[in-house]
């Protein structure tokens, strides 16, 4: 019954918060990485950066961007799927 | 008549206390977390400004007796691997945030206006475009935005707090164009449209007073975001080069490399920054509730 009717009207604004929380998580990821050096994007970025590696920084700046319009548009489409009265025109 | 008339104006209430005071008065009574948090923000701006004068030692006074050595009478806060005091580099970083956090967040606030202000009020396809392109530059992740720009202008003071104002003024003028929308509908935006106010008269004296509340809010709640910020790039070694001390590079360089051997270099500035940024932000959320109580959970 919960799980049902009540979780899937209620993830509404958790999804809402996801879309917004995404690019303050791959902020975070940057120091995170600098501080375990964890070889990730936000190293190679800051590595980039140490380096006036442009090509580098462009690069991540560019995936990063689509990785944030790509979490952007899956969950206005999770709306949908969260509650059918939401039609897409 | 003539009786009513004189006594009409000893029923008022006698209001001799400014406008501020009551308002002080109302914060305490009612915040009163806020207004400690206003207070803890005053010592360490005061702090900050006094920095020159309450410093012990000079910043850069190296003493290689007595280095890492623990909090002591002699050294409040302990001294760093090169024999610095700690607590006068702690003060001076206090300085140092102070500036970087007022002055970006001022400009951050007047950005807000500007775009705001001007999207909101002229609506149509000016306020499309700008929109957009508001909407375009959310998309980047701040951090990581700020740290492509620093690679590109080079750290120094002066570039982080026009880089943090600019990045934070383009945000918040959303919040900005909000409050406009929904005063240029009030019936005394109309009025004065009607008797062929200009734009520009318009603006000063009916739309920015109005907004001023969300304003105010918006520039205490920037401020300790921009603090933080400012830490997070030096800490990247992207902020202020040492060897200013900021607390941000007190945090990544000596106080990671001596966590072991002295705690107390990474303890002091990441205390003082979690208090502050702490203190900024439940002063600014105690302000917008009492300024602004429909903001309120935003």
């Amino acid at each position: 019954m919960v799980i049902q009717h009540a979780l899937k009207n209620g993830l509404i604004p958790v999804v809402t918060l996801i879309g917004l929380q995404a690019p303050l998580l791959i902020g975070g990821a940057v120091v995170m990485e600098q501080i375990f050096v964890i070889p990730g994007m936000g190293l190679l970025l800051l590595e980039g950066v140490y380096e006036r590696d442009y090509p580098v920084i462009s690069g991540v700046f560019l995936v990063v961007g689509v990785a944030v319009l790509l979490i952007n548009l899956l969950v206005d489409l999770s709306y949908g799927w969260l509650d059918p009265k939401v039609r897409y025109g | 008549m003539t009786t009513v008339a004189a006594a009409a104006p000893d029923a008022l209430p006698v209001r001799d206390q400014p406008r501020w005071w009551r308002f002080t008065v109302r914060l305490f009574r009612t915040k009163p977390l806020g207004a400690a948090g206003a207070v803890v923000f005053a010592i360490f701006l005061f702090s900050g400004i006094f920095a020159g004068v309450l410093a012990p030692y000079g910043i850069n006074e190296t003493d290689l007796a007595h280095r890492l050595e623990p909090p002591s009478r002699q050294f409040l806060l302990g001294t760093d691997h090169l024999g610095r005091d700690l607590f006068s580099r702690v003060l001076m970083g206090a300085r140092l945030s102070m500036i970087v956090g007022f002055c970006a967040a001022a400009l951050a606030t007047v950005v807000s206006i500007l775009i705001g202000v001007l999207s909101g009020y002229l609506g149509g396809w000016f306020d499309m475009l700008t929109q957009r392109l508001v909407d375009a530059w959310m998309t980047f992740p701040d951090l990581v935005l700020l740290i492509v720009i620093v690679s590109v202008v080079g750290p120094g003071i002066t570039q982080i707090v026009i880089i943090l104002g600019l990045l934070y003024g383009i945000a918040g003028s959303r919040i900005v164009r909000g409050a406009v929308t929904s005063v240029r509908e009030h019936v005394y935006t109309h009025a004065a449209q009607s008797v062929g106010a200009g734009t520009f008269h318009i603006l000063r004296r009916h739309i920015l007073p109005n907004v001023m509340p969300v304003v105010i809010v918006l520039f205490t709640t920037r401020v300790g975001a921009v603090i933080l910020s400012e830490a997070a790039l030096s800490f990247l070694g992207l902020g202020v080069p040492p060897p200013a001390p900021t607390w941000g590079g007190m945090l990544s360089g000596d106080g990671r490399t001596y966590l072991y051997l002295g705690p107390w270099l990474a303890l002091a500035p990441g205390i003082c920054l979690t208090v502050v940024v702490y203190a900024a932000n439940v002063f600014g959320d105690a302000l917008r509730d009492l300024l602004d109580p429909r903001m309120r959970g935003t």
